[in-house]
């Protein structure tokens, strides 16, 4: 990571590396390490470097280097979810950089063939091939890029350098996290017409949500139901009186829900907090239409 | 045939959005960039650790002492920081 960092005009690398035993038989390794090698790289962010379990006790013993828990991750055919670590090197704040958003080349911002600013993003690029493809998103969603599958942007001004650092593209200043494998859904369901501060509590409850960089929250409308006080909410009876029942659904880590969850509670004081267990298969931004 | 179970760490590292870079800047450049990726990873090998293959943008590594080789990961690191310090 630290040799690539160090090249001019370097794209940045995602690395996996999983260790356990394998056969060795005239040079050529068999197990499940290798075999889940691809699949631990490509939950890798890009600037990312990722390990299980093995390598990260043999990383916590050394200077320098930091070992992050991150949530057991669902692999492709293996059974069990398998517990990735995040190793960090701490190497200090050098060259400003600024991340290509199409091709993840490492430029410096006065190195950049073109730039396009949109809203308050600037984002540069090492060639003007791919500067058609970057579009203001309609209806003021944040979507700065028609490429499918891509959700990274490069963000303008001074970045510091290093592993954790890289990793951390932002896309509307926000850090996008993986989230794929085993996390929690928090649900809330109150009343529609609940409020705080003169807003829709759900609004509130939403705002907060993204405020505090959960992965996403969903909010749906109930058409009918009861709850504590026994009453009946439907679209013909008591609407005006007590409102029907909206439901507002977050899915993220156990630690991010954790963190967050004092807040809501605070602010729901009455309603329904439920958490369940939720494997994510696929947390993805929806490809544009068309 | 030789057959023997061991420990091994594996790295797999692979150019973060490849495919893009190749489009944008063509097959001689991206082949290029495969090539000084390649001698990175191999200024990069610890004693004790070989590269096993290459396919596409991926390099694999595979060591099997792994205290060693995160000892010598982290002495390149402070290297790199050292280095910084006198730019």
């Amino acid at each position: 990571m630290s040799g690539t960092a160090r090249e001019p005009l370097f794209p940045l690398i995602r690395i996996g590396a999983p260790a356990g035993p394998v056969l060795e038989r005239d040079g050529a390794y068999f197990g499940t390490a290798l075999n889940i090698a691809a699949r631990v790289t490509a939950h890798a962010q890009p600037g990312q470097i990722l390990c299980t379990d093995a390598l990260a006790a043999a990383g916590r013993d050394l200077p320098g280097i930091e070992v992050r828990a991150l949530s057991p991750v669902a692999l492709r055919h293996v059974v069990e979810p398998v517990p990735l670590f995040e190793v960090t090197a701490g190497v200090p704040p050098g060259e400003p950089v600024t991340v290509d958003p199409v091709c993840y080349m490492q430029l410096t911002p006065d190195g950049s063939a073109a730039t396009v600013r949109l809203g308050d993003v600037t984002y540069h690029f090492c060639s003007d091939a791919w500067r058609h493809r970057l579009r203001p998103a309609p209806r003021g969603v944040r979507r700065p890029l028609t490429h499918p599958g891509r959700v990274a942007a490069g963000q303008t001004g001074p970045t510091p350098t290093g592993a954790s650092s890289r990793a951390m593209l932002t896309r509307g200043g926000r850090a996008m996290r993986g989230i794929e494998g085993e996390q929690v859904l928090l649900r809330l369901i109150l009343s529609e017409s609940r409020t705080h501060d003169g807003q829709p509590l759900f609004s509130t409850l939403v705002k907060l949500l993204r405020a505090e960089g959960l992965a996403g929250a969903t909010v749906l409308k109930g058409i009918a139901g009861f709850g504590h006080d026994r009453a009946m909410h439907t679209i013909a009876i008591e609407v005006a009186a007590q409102g029907l029942p909206v439901v507002v659904e977050v899915v993220d880590t156990p630690e991010q829900v954790e963190r967050v969850l004092p807040k809501v509670e605070a602010l729901m004081a009455g309603g329904v907090i439920m958490l369940e267990r939720a494997r994510v298969i696929r947390y993805a931004r929806t490809p544009p239409a068309g | 045939m030789t057959a023997i179970e061991r420990t091994v760490a594996f790295v797999l590292a692979d150019l973060a959005g490849y495919v893009a870079l190749t489009e944008a800047h063509g097959n001689a450049e991206a082949a290029g960039v495969i090539e000084r990726f390649v001698a990175v990873a191999r200024a990069s090998l610890a004693p004790g650790a070989r590269l096993v293959e290459r396919v596409g943008d991926q390099v694999v590594v595979a060591a099997d002492d792994l205290a060693r080789r995160s000892r010598r990961r982290c002495d390149r690191c402070r290297a790199r920081r050292a280095s910084r310090c006198f730019r």
